[in-house]
């Protein structure tokens, strides 16, 4: 296959599928030029990994792999902020003022649930919500089957109480 | 607390989200075209090698060893 149809092939896939990038740069990055650096990085990752790409497992099973080793290579690399502490007030009206995600109520509950929650159990509970088994869970983020349903339990548990506190 | 409940917000989110975000076909074609091809490091090094060996080779031959 040519190089350049290989190309569009990818360009194509990602085209089809950025909604799942979207989704996951805006659950660890406030900032819009932090969610669309984060969002170029990943499509130089995958685009990267495409040739070897053998189709075996499900493309989106394989852009979360590719997607969540980028974001936590940078979260490690820049320290973009403190492991597991929510964002702060500050930092959420700053991205508040510019180029903030205008959610509606319901949604901007349960992103601000989210949001709380420690970096893996966030990816944990995204790709749960994606109705990915514990089994495809557990090989993306390379944890054990048991650990990953122990922290959904956990999470389950934790969101719920966010849920409720928010509610008027 | 069940999938049920959560999954429809979810979805909800991933959709408002991706409408203030989506990039066009031709804005990931950019991304992509600027950056170049990827070179293995070995393949660097495969041509120096390469003339090494045959130096190697003619010097071991050419001096009876």
């Amino acid at each position: 296959m040519g190089k350049t149809t290989l190309q569009e092939e990818f360009v194509k896939l990602m085209a089809n599928h950025q909604k799942l990038v979207h989704s996951l740069c805006s659950l660890y990055f406030a900032q819009y030029e932090d969610r669309k650096d984060m969002f170029q990085e990943i499509v130089l990752q995958l685009w990267k990994a495409y040739p070897s790409f053998n189709h075996q497992s499900k493309v989106s099973t394989w852009i979360y792999r590719i997607s969540l080793n980028t974001v936590f290579a940078k979260l490690r690399k820049e320290k973009l902020r403190p492991k597991n502490e929510p964002y702060s007030d500050d930092a959420y009206q700053i991205s508040a003022a510019e180029h903030s995600l205008e959610l509606t109520q319901a949604t901007d509950e349960l992103y601000q649930a989210i949001a709380q929650l420690g970096d893996v159990d966030k990816a944990i509970m995204m790709l749960y919500l994606e109705e990915h088994s514990y089994e495809e869970i557990a090989g993306i983020l390379n944890l054990s089957r048991t650990n990953v349903s122990t922290r959904i339990n956990r999470i389950k548990t934790k969101l719920e109480k966010l849920l409720k506190s928010q509610l008027p | 607390m069940n999938l049920d409940e959560l999954k429809p917000l979810w979805d909800s989110y991933k959709t408002q989200v991706n409408e203030q975000s989506e990039w066009s076909e031709e804005a990931i074609s950019q991304i992509v075209k600027v950056r170049p091809a990827f070179v293995p490091w070995y393949q660097k090094a495969q041509r120096p090698f390469l003339h090494f060996c045959v130096s190697f080779l003619l010097i071991s031959i050419t001096s009876g060893c």
